[in-house]
Formats: C-alpha cells, sequence, structure tokens
C-alpha cells in the first residue's frame, strides 16, 4: 500500500511538473512577445522592459522554467495586468462560487445518474432501458453552453421563473446547475447501466440469489458495490470535463466563478490570470484523480495494492 | 436481437479475406438495425445538404444587413427572424452548417494524422517511447481539451486555422490512446510473428500488417471526436475567439443571441438548436458505429 501510493504521488508530481511545463511553454513559444503578452494591453514601453527583467525573460528557458517553477511552489501565480493584483488572490475569490456549482452539480448528479442506472440494469432491454438510454444518449450530445441558453430563454426569458445571469441567492444556482446535471448524468447513468449489467451477471450475484437474499439487497450490497468502480473512475475522469463545461456554463450564466474570470481574462487578454487558471484547473484534475484512485481501497477491498 | 447467422464462434483470420468481409457486413447489417444510428446519418446528410445547397435555399445573403428590420421576430419572409443587424437568422445557420462540419471534420483530422502514429508507435514498439509517449498523454489528459484549446487559440489568436489547431490538438491524446491499446492486442497475435520471421521490417510489419487491422476502432472513434470538435468550436466562437466576427459562425451567432436574449430570444434558441442537433446527430451516428464494430458491447439478450 505504502509502496502504491509512493509510486502514485511522484507520478501525480510528474504530471503536475509536465502541465507546468506545457503552459509555460506555450506562452513562449507561440509567436508575440511573451513580455508584452504578460506586462498586458496597456504596458508602457517601461512597463514591458521591466516585465521582461522581472521574469528574466532574456535568460535561456530553462533557467527560467526553474524560476517559474520555484514562483508555483510558492504560490506564486503571477500578476493580474489588469488589476494589478496577484492572480492567486483573485482565483480564491472566484473558487467557491465555482465549488458550489461543481459540488451541486456531483450531488445532482450522483443522487439521480445512479439510481437511474441501475434501474437500467436490472430492467434491462425494457421500454424504461431504451428510454433511459436515449435521453441519456441525447443528454451526453447537448453542449453546455447551448442548453445553458436555451434554459434561460425558456424559464428566465418566456417563463421568467429564475434569474438569467448572476449568483444572487440559491435561485441563481439552479440554471447553472442544472444544465451542467443534464449533461454529466448521461455519463453516469451510461457506465452504471453497463456496469451494473456486468455486475449482474457475476457468479457471486446469483449465489446471492439462489441463497434467498431478497432482489433488493441482492442488488444494492452485491452488485452494485462492485459496479461503483469504473462509475467512481468516471466520476474522477468527468471531473476535467466538469471544469471546462463550468467555465462555459458560468459564462452563459455570467456566474461569478473561476470559470467567468478565465473568459473576462481571456476577454482583457489578461495572461498572467489566464494561465493561472489554467494551471490551477490542471493541477485540481491531477489531485482528484489521484484521490479517485485511492477510494478505490475504500470501495472495493480486494484491490490492496500489495 | 440475436442473431442467427452469427456463428458461435468467430474465427478471425487476416489471410482469409472472405472472413474479413463478412466482418464488415455483418458490422454493416448491425448498422443498419440500430435506428438512432441511422436518424443521426440522415440529420448529419440533412445538415450537408443545407450547408452546401444554402445559396439556393435561401434568397439572402449571410452578411446582407438590412437595418430597417433588426432583431425582427420569426415571419413568412424571415422564418427564424433577423438579428441585431436585421441579417437572416436562418441564412446564417445555413452557411454556418458549411464552417461547422469543416472545422469539426478537419480538427479530427488534426488529431486523428498526428495521435495515429504517435500511438502506433507507442503501442509497437514499448519500452521507454512508451513511457515517454504515456507521460506526454498523462499531462494532456489533465488539461481539459476546451481549456487547453482556449489557451491555445487566445494565444494564437483568431482565425479557422487558429481554430483547427487549438481544436484539434485536444483530440491527440484520445487518439494516441486508443491507437497504442489497438496495436498492443494485434502485435501479439500470430500472423505478426509470421511476418516477423519472415523478416519483415518494423515499418513494414506497422504499416502493412498492424495498422490495417488496428484503424477500425480508431475510425468509429473519429466519427465520434466530431462530436466533440463541432460544439468545441461553436464554444470558441462563443467566447469571441473563433473566427472574425462578420463570419456567420453559430458559437458567434450563440453569443450575438445571448446580447439579445430579452429582445429577441429567438436568435439564441436558433443557434442553440443548431448545435445540439448536429451534435446529437454525430452522437447518435458514433454510437451505433461502435455498437456496430464492437461486438462485445452489442446489446444482446
Amino acid at each position: 500500500m505504502t509502496k502504491y501510493l509512493v509510486k502514485r504521488l511522484i507520478g501525480a508530481a510528474f504530471t503536475l511538473l509536465g502541465v507546468s511545463l506545457v503552459v509555460f511553454l506555450l506562452l513562449r513559444m507561440l509567436p508575440g512577445d511573451p513580455a508584452r503578452l504578460l506586462a498586458g494591453l496597456t504596458a508602457t514601453p517601461e512597463e514591458i522592459e521591466f516585465t521582461r527583467a522581472r521574469l528574466g525573460l532574456d535568460d535561456p528557458l530553462p533557467v527560467q522554467f526553474f524560476s517559474f517553477l520555484g514562483d508555483l511552489a510558492q504560490g506564486d501565480f503571477g500578476t493580474s495586468t489588469l488589476s494589478r493584483q496577484p492572480v492567486m488572490k483573485e482565483i480564491a475569490v472566484r473558487l467557491p462560487y465555482t465549488a458550489r456549482l461543481t459540488l451541486t452539480t456531483m450531488v445532482l448528479t450522483m443522487s439521480i445518474g445512479i439510481p437511474l442506472g441501475v434501474l437500467a440494469a436490472v430492467r434491462r432491454n425494457s421500454r424504461l432501458d431504451v428510454f433511459i438510454s436515449t435521453v441519456s444518449l441525447l443528454g451526453i450530445s447537448l453542449p453546455s453552453y447551448a442548453l445553458g441558453i436555451m434554459f434561460i430563454v425558456i424559464f428566465a426569458v418566456k417563463l421568467q421563473w429564475l434569474p438569467a445571469a448572476g449568483a444572487d441567492g440559491w435561485q441563481s444556482l439552479i440554471l447553472p446547475s442544472t444544465t451542467l446535471t443534464v449533461i454529466f448524468l448521461a455519463i453516469i447513468v451510461r457506465i452504471t447501466r453497463a456496469s451494473m449489467v456486468d455486475a449482474l451477471s457475476q457468479d457471486y450475484v446469483r449465489t446471492a440469489h439462489s441463497k434467498g437474499l431478497r432482489p433488493r439487497k441482492v442488488i444494492n450490497t452485491h452488485a452494485l458495490r462492485n459496479a461503483l468502480i469504473p462509475v467512481v473512475t468516471i466520476l474522477g475522469l468527468q471531473f476535467g470535463g466538469l471544469m471546462s463545461g463550468a467555465v462555459l456554463t458560468e459564462t452563459v450564466f455570467a456566474y461569478p466563478g473561476v470559470g467567468l474570470l478565465l473568459t473576462e481574462s481571456i476577454f482583457n487578454r489578461d495572461f498572467p490570470m489566464v494561465q493561472g487558471v489554467v494551471l490551477l484547473v490542471g493541477f485540481i484534475f491531477v489531485v482528484v484523480n489521484l484521490g479517485v484512485d485511492l477510494l478505490y481501497t475504500a470501495i472495493d477491498p480486494r484491490i490492496r495494492y500489495a | 436481437m440475436l442473431d442467427l447467422s452469427a456463428p458461435a464462434t468467430e474465427v478471425v483470420s487476416p489471410i482469409n479475406l472472405h472472413a474479413q468481409d463478412g466482418r464488415w457486413m455483418k458490422a454493416l447489417r448491425r448498422f443498419a438495425k440500430h435506428r438512432l444510428s441511422l436518424l443521426g446519418l440522415l440529420m448529419i446528410i440533412l445538415f450537408i445538404i443545407g450547408g452546401i445547397a444554402a445559396p439556393q435555399l435561401t434568397p439572402y445573403e449571410p452578411d446582407g444587413f438590412d437595418l430597417r428590420a433588426t432583431l425582427a421576430d420569426p415571419s413568412a419572409d424571415h422564418l427564424l427572424g433577423t438579428d441585431h443587424l436585421g441579417r437572416d437568422v436562418l441564412t446564417r445557420l445555413l452557411y454556418g452548417t458549411r464552417i461547422s462540419l469543416f472545422v469539426g471534420v478537419l480538427a479530427t483530422l488534426v488529431g486523428f494524422s498526428i495521435g495515429v502514429p504517435i500511438g502506433a508507435m507507442s503501442g509497437y514498439f514499448g519500452g521507454t517511447v512508451d513511457l515517454v509517449v504515456q507521460r506526454l498523454i498523462d499531462v494532456m489528459f489533465a488539461l481539459p481539451g476546451i481549456l487547453l484549446a482556449i489557451l491555445l487559440a487566445s494565444l494564437l489568436g483568431a482565425g479557422l486555422t487558429n481554430v483547427i489547431i487549438a481544436i484539434g490538438v485536444g483530440g491527440i491524446p484520445l487518439f494516441v490512446r486508443l491507437m497504442r491499446g489497438s496495436v498492443l492486442s494485434i502485435r501479439e497475435q500470430t500472423f505478426v510473428e509470421a511476418a516477423r520471421a519472415l523478416g519483415a521490417s518494423d515499418w513494414e510489419i506497422l504499416s502493412r500488417h498492424i495498422l490495417p487491422n488496428a484503424l477500425g476502432p480508431v475510425t468509429v472513434q473519429a466519427t465520434l471526436n466530431v462530436a466533440i470538435t463541432i460544439p468545441a468550436a461553436a464554444g470558441l466562437g462563443f467566447l469571441g475567439l473563433g473566427v472574425p466576427p462578420t463570419t456567420p459562425e453559430w458559437g458567434a451567432m450563440l453569443a450575438d443571441g445571448r446580447n439579445n436574449i430579452f429582445s429577441a430570444p429567438h436568435i439564441a434558441m436558433s443557434a442553440g438548436v443548431a448545435i445540439s442537433l448536429v451534435t446529437i446527430g454525430f452522437n447518435f451516428l458514433g454510437d451505433g458505429l461502435r455498437e456496430a464494430f464492437d461486438p462485445i458491447s452489442q446489446r444482446d439478450s
């Protein structure tokens, strides 16, 4: 277990390093003067030169990269060219909004998606199953921002039930989180169904049935527990998708999270901020997936990672 | 739906070309039975026709503005109304089909043509090559596609080519991983061993024996990938990172619609429905293809 943990931690550290390297290189290798990009749209020539000197942009790339890493390690993600505030400080203001949105979505997705997937698997090939599977496929197909816009037209403009934008109270969380839920629900339903179908055909399920356990108990404790492993994996992998979905969804609903911060920064060509948000999302993704891997051991006692 | 004509165990033999044909025919027959995928195919064909025949289907020009009829509601003259410059929404949607399909398919080709060779080499040679490639792929997976696309597009600047590159790159890890898995399983087959025993070089084995057999699942993935690249491209357009402003592009239309959502909700709704429908079409098609070519995931009774 310890050996496995160490191995996974080293792997995760390498991925984090890689993510930093990719973001670092993109900003310096692509056309354009990085000093001008990082100093901002309104910077004077002196300010650009100051930025160049401060970040050591004339140094060889490896030297630059290590000082970049050193800054990151100290939590210094750069300075916004718009507000002149540290990037991390602004992200910290927006992060709770995004956390609220993604967590609400996760909870909704799991509490609706897993039962639906189980239902589809238990009543396999019934009309209900076909219906659930088809609607799921529809859900997967909808781009978050398009669905969000359609929700605004229906529920905010036509029916005027809910606010179209902003973050005033729980009402403004309903449309964005429903938008994201519809999309991720579909994925969870499909994975749960496939995984449950597989689990239900296992010998231990037949044994459980034949020893006279009630079907409900067999499904809940024997099959579902084993079927959940792939579901958890996908949940972890989908987290990246959820974050990118959040970027567009937050923009559609003018919901002041990290996603909207990213779009605003792109619009203002605030590259330190763009870089900071992308790095942060990459870091969160790596950490979440590390956590998912470790969760396996809790769900499935057969996995011990000797 | 039990296929009684199928033999109990399928003998996969690359030498017996007839058996190969049979497999393709069977896949085709499975595909034809999948009603949703036929519907998807039909939807895509309709969109393609709409895009090609746009000049014949509509009397308006995509950028022909009419300031006397701005933000007009849908009517007999303008079936889907007009936008803030009085341009016909349906006309712009039809012309926008060309851009969306073009960008979607080309971006997929970018991911495919970079990802497939890398994945093939990674799977075939293994060892250090594989290790390095796998680490790189892990890194790319950590940067969610649309985020990488946003970063690339904002650095490269607006323009059709840049959108295609920005979105295409995000598809690379998917193709690498799929191709690698596919090659790994074929590498161990007897016919590869036979070719090696006959003195074939690595290059010959890869290009003549492994690639043709490994491309099936990857090609299916390519169809499904278009269902990702089209909405991703429109997403960039929505964020103002797409093609130049006057171009009739779905994402940009959606952004226009959002700006006028209270005075003219029909613009946003039309663009949203168009993007959703074409994505649904490719998803339905891809889903059917996947089931047709992968008998394991087939729904059996």
